[in-house]
């Protein structure tokens, strides 16, 4: 009885964690950079960088989170957290991809492609509305 | 000798043999096959498939020169504008923990009761007294404010004070001062210019980043810009009192800021200066 019992307990937690790891979607960075953070907070350390255009696959979140504002990705073997307004559903129109020869002359180091993506986490974005 | 012999025949027999694919290449006959595919109407479509090849190799040739292309003016200001946020980032210290000190709602909230709609904002706090308040330019009707937290917390500023200095900055930017200070000749030629076949020139991006730093750290704005954005203010915060009051008390502990503490004393060659604000907005005395 206790076997079974501690059987079909693994084959939840395996069916959890099978549903947790789900794509439900794939969105794009619509910044010139961004971060997947360890955490769904904007100043979390970041996991690896990525630049506009960049697909990410949305999992289903962990049922420890509750943020609607912080989507759970998977950027290549990196699982973590993107803020869902640096995510569109289309490609966005990418400064990289619109001037690629320029950009890449820049020659930007691994420093400052970091600060870029941070850059991002660090704004306050408003926009004044008509009442 | 002998086996230079056989060599030679057996060579000259191989050259004499000509291949399969050869024989049949001479004995078609290419002029009766033209006929034939004329006869065939197929000729048109030849040239149809030529002419397709043609249109492709064109597009692809089009679409590699357009790799290579300067950035257009639309697309400029805010990858410059970042660009040196990046560059500066150290300098300027914003990458840091913060609160959220409800700076988007005060100053939306400000812009909205002026009846200033519709404008874009990202403002990003610093953790430096370096640089006090300031304003970059970007695409889209987009504004970029940088705003010192240091400077906040001498100044014990409310948000709507904040807010108002951020209005400030908005109306530097509107007025295209920044952009007038930069100095930098020549942008109009790099705008959606092409460097295919070219050695790229990057001088304006270096130019462009000194420029920047040039005004934010050491020459700021003159007099003129300085009168032009406090009568911008003035005319604004007229018909509400309560903000035009508050706008001249931050005025006055500005002025108060940057004469006692040493931190701050260049802020006078960034804005000059607070106490002329003060003249500028007071009522004129009447002289009897």
């Amino acid at each position: 009885m206790k076997g079974s019992i501690f059987l079909f307990l693994i084959c939840l937690v395996g069916f959890q964690l099978k549903a947790e790891d789900k794509t439900i979607g794939i969105l794009y960075l619509n910044t010139m950079f961004g971060h997947v953070h360890i955490q769904a907070e904007q100043f979390a350390s970041s996991l690896t960088t990525m630049a506009c255009g960049h697909p990410v696959k949305v999992l289903n979140p962990p049922s420890t989170h509750h943020d609607s504002k912080w989507l759970y990705v998977r950027v290549g073997e990196v699982k973590g957290y993107v803020a869902q307004e640096f995510l569109s559903e289309k490609r966005p129109d990418c400064f990289q991809d619109n001037y690629p020869k320029y950009f890449n002359a820049l020659n930007l180091d691994l420093n400052e492609l970091y600060y870029w993506g941070r850059l991002y986490d660090h704004f306050v974005n408003g926009e004044s509305k008509v009442k | 000798m002998k086996n230079l012999w056989i060599f030679l025949i057996i060579f000259s027999a191989w050259s004499q043999n000509k291949t399969q694919q050869e024989k049949e290449i001479e004995s078609i006959n290419f002029n009766e096959l033209k006929t034939i595919l004329k006869d065939d109407f197929l000729a048109p479509t030849v040239e149809e498939k030529k002419g397709a090849v043609q249109e492709i190799k064109k597009e692809r040739k089009t679409k590699r020169i357009e790799k290579y292309s300067y950035p257009e003016e639309k697309d400029f200001w805010s990858f410059i504008s970042e660009f040196w946020l990046v560059k500066n980032a150290a300098l300027l210290s914003w990458d840091f923990k913060k609160p959220d000190y409800g700076l988007r709602n005060a100053v939306e909230s400000l812009f909205e009761t002026l009846g200033l709609y519709q404008v874009k904002f990202r403002i990003l706090p610093l953790n430096t007294p370096t640089l006090t308040h300031f304003s970059l330019p970007a695409d889209n009707n987009e504004y970029i404010f940088l705003m010192s937290v240091p400077f906040m917390r001498a100044l014990d500023l409310s948000k709507s004070e904040i807010a108002l200095l951020v209005l400030e900055d908005y109306f530097r930017q509107k007025l295209g001062y920044f952009n007038a200070n930069l100095k930098v000749e020549g942008m109009n030629k790099i705008w959606g210019a092409n460097f295919y076949d070219k050695k790229i020139d990057l001088s304006h991006v270096d130019e462009l980043l000194k420029a920047y730093s040039s005004i934010a750290f050491e020459k700021g704005y003159n007099f003129q810009q300085q009168y032009e954005v406090t009568k911008k203010m003035d005319q604004l915060l007229k018909s509400n009192p309560v903000l035009w009051n508050k706008y001249f008390q931050l005025l006055s502990k500005i002025e108060k800021l940057v004469k006692s503490n040493m931190v701050y004393e260049s802020y006078n060659k960034i804005y000059p200066s607070p106490e002329m604000q003060i003249k500028w907005l007071s009522p004129k005395e009447k002289i009897l």
